[in-house]
């Protein structure tokens, strides 16, 4: 009796340890899919990409804001809102677990961003676009995350935004 | 029949597109080296100009060299998702369960993980341009809210709410998020 | 087919890739990278490789595809023939006197750029790469009829273009 209760708290500890995260059954249930366009920068290619040494000062900027950065993942739903992906996405994603840094809710479009902090430091960035003129977007950054730098990357560029996002292929 | 019915023969088939590679030669040999009649001097441009075209192009000295860069890209990040799970057995029925489950979660986890690496992009050239799009793209939205807040007063444009923006503390440390952040604890709005 | 197998059979392929991209696409930078993604995308699917008998038509194919790709995506505003600066001292007076046979390729190579498909991945094979039109066949998958056909009217063409060339020069 006592051995079926210690193994069973073992499996289910294991069960917890293993577990996916909210993010990344999001990202399992829709990479991939027709009509869903997934974007992903591996650990691998963020430091293949901060070893580049240039004299191009914009790849300056982005090492810079990038410095940190281990993944980003991006799941966009394309050509319209039909599905309902972006409320999904608000609705599924818990709130409790991240703090949430900004909500902007326009009458067409919601904007959240949502982290995860974790000893003084951002270690977890999201970005939840539910819009119902342009496509919706869910952004993903892990690593530890440079916030000031990467503001301050679009300052001064007029970018019409989710434009730029339906470029992403 | 002469030299010159010959050529014209041929060059009349070579404007068919059914003059054989050697009779394109016996053309370019022509054209290099007989004074060509006036009637010809358009065929002998256009011939000489078609010959030695091959030369003409240029193979940059590196082009193996990237190619082969490419493709070890390509390998080391195959390889990187390749994980190799190493367990022991123990004798317990329990220790037994313990590391099947452990199994089960790793595998899980590669399959997660291997499952997206598909996705992932191995060209980094395009790595950094989806890359500094997505940044840009949070940035720029980032920003167009944050001036929101300075522009309260343009009901029109439909804004319902914004909802309290929290500042990131960590102990005394406090992480200002662009001077707008300051603003935005002045204006909470639920 | 192994990775070591595949670098050796099909590493030698690169510059008659190379020529032909840059025949379709005009530049140097746009040719390397295409080139660059036809061997990822070979080498991605290496392990299927060993069934082709004659893997240089498929590498041929696939750069010929993504090369057309690429066009598609150009706007209309883009100059379709970005070519080195050499391009400015093709200024020349008078045509009559010897051009530099280098001058006369680099001219030729710009006409055959600005043809329509196929006839000038046809042009590219027959005229650059010297293929018979059995070999031509097999690459494109058309017959010899269509092949001869489409290369008269590439020929004629060109020889018109040349011509037009020369006259403005002279104007």
């Amino acid at each position: 009796m006592k051995k079926v209760l210690i193994t069973l708290v073992f499996i289910t500890l294991t069960g917890t340890i293993f577990a996916q995260s909210a993010v990344d059954k999001i990202f399992n249930k829709y990479a991939g899919k027709d009509g869903y366009t997934t974007v992903v920068i591996n650990s691998f290619m963020f430091k293949f990409l901060s070893k580049i040494e240039t004299n191009d000062p914009e790849y300056e900027s982005f090492k810079n804001a990038t410095s940190g950065i281990e993944s980003i993942r991006i799941l966009t739903q394309d050509g319209g809102n039909s599905a309902g992906f972006g409320k999904e996405l608000l609705n599924i994603l818990p709130r409790k677990e991240y703090e949430e840094l900004m909500v902007v809710k326009e009458a067409t479009e919601e904007v959240v961003f949502l982290i995860k902090e974790e000893g003084g430091k951002v270690r977890e960035f999201l970005l939840i676009v539910s819009s119902q003129d342009d496509d919706d977007a869910l952004i993903v950054i892990t690593g530890n995350i440079d916030l000031e730098s990467i503001a301050s990357l679009a300052s001064g560029l007029d970018l019409p935004g989710m434009e730029n996002l339906q470029d992403l292929e | 029949m002469d030299k010159l019915t010959h050529i014209k023969e041929i060059l009349g088939r070579f404007y068919e597109g059914s003059a054989s590679l050697q009779e394109e030669k016996e053309l370019e040999a022509y054209f290099l080296s007989e004074k060509v009649p006036e009637e010809l001097s358009a065929d002998k441009e256009f011939v000489l100009a078609s010959a030695k075209l091959m030369e003409a192009i240029e193979i940059p000295d590196d082009l193996d060299a990237k190619i082969l860069d490419r493709i070890t890209l390509a390998e080391q990040s195959e390889r990187k998702v390749r994980r190799i799970s190493v367990y022991s057995l123990s004798g317990l029925a329990a220790g037994l369960l313990i590391l099947f489950s452990v199994y089960l979660g790793i595998l899980r986890e590669n399959n997660l993980n291997s499952r997206l690496d598909q996705y992932a992009i191995e060209d980094p050239e395009r790595a950094y341009q989806e890359a500094r799009k997505a940044l840009e793209f949070v940035s720029a939205k980032w920003n167009a809210g944050t001036s929101e807040l300075n522009n309260l007063q343009e009901v029109n444009r439909g804004i319902e709410s914004i909802s309290t923006i929290n500042k990131i503390s960590s102990g005394s440390r406090e992480l200002n998020l662009l001077g707008n952040l300051k603003k935005a604890e002045n204006i909470t709005i639920q | 087919m192994k990775s070591s197998e595949f670098k050796r059979a099909l590493l030698p392929f690169s510059s008659r890739l190379y020529r032909l991209a840059y025949s379709l696409l005009g530049n140097r930078e746009e040719a390397e990278d295409t080139v660059q993604e036809v061997y990822l995308k070979l080498w991605k699917m290496r392990k299927e490789l060993d069934k082709y008998e004659h893997p240089e038509g498929l590498c041929i194919q696939m750069t010929r595809n993504l090369c057309l790709d690429t066009l598609r995506r150009r706007t209309k505003t883009r100059e379709l023939f970005t070519m080195k600066e050499q391009d400015s001292q093709l200024e020349l007076n008078d045509p009559s006197n010897e051009l530099l046979s280098k001058e006369r390729s680099e001219i030729m190579l710009k006409l055959i750029n600005q043809l329509g498909e196929p006839q000038r991945t046809l042009v590219h094979l027959r005229h650059i790469e010297g293929k018979e039109y059995n070999e031509i066949e097999n690459l494109m998958n058309m017959k010899e009829n269509a092949i001869r056909v489409s290369i008269s009217r590439a020929r004629k063409q060109l020889k018109e273009m040349l011509q037009k060339q020369y006259t403005s020069w002279t104007n």
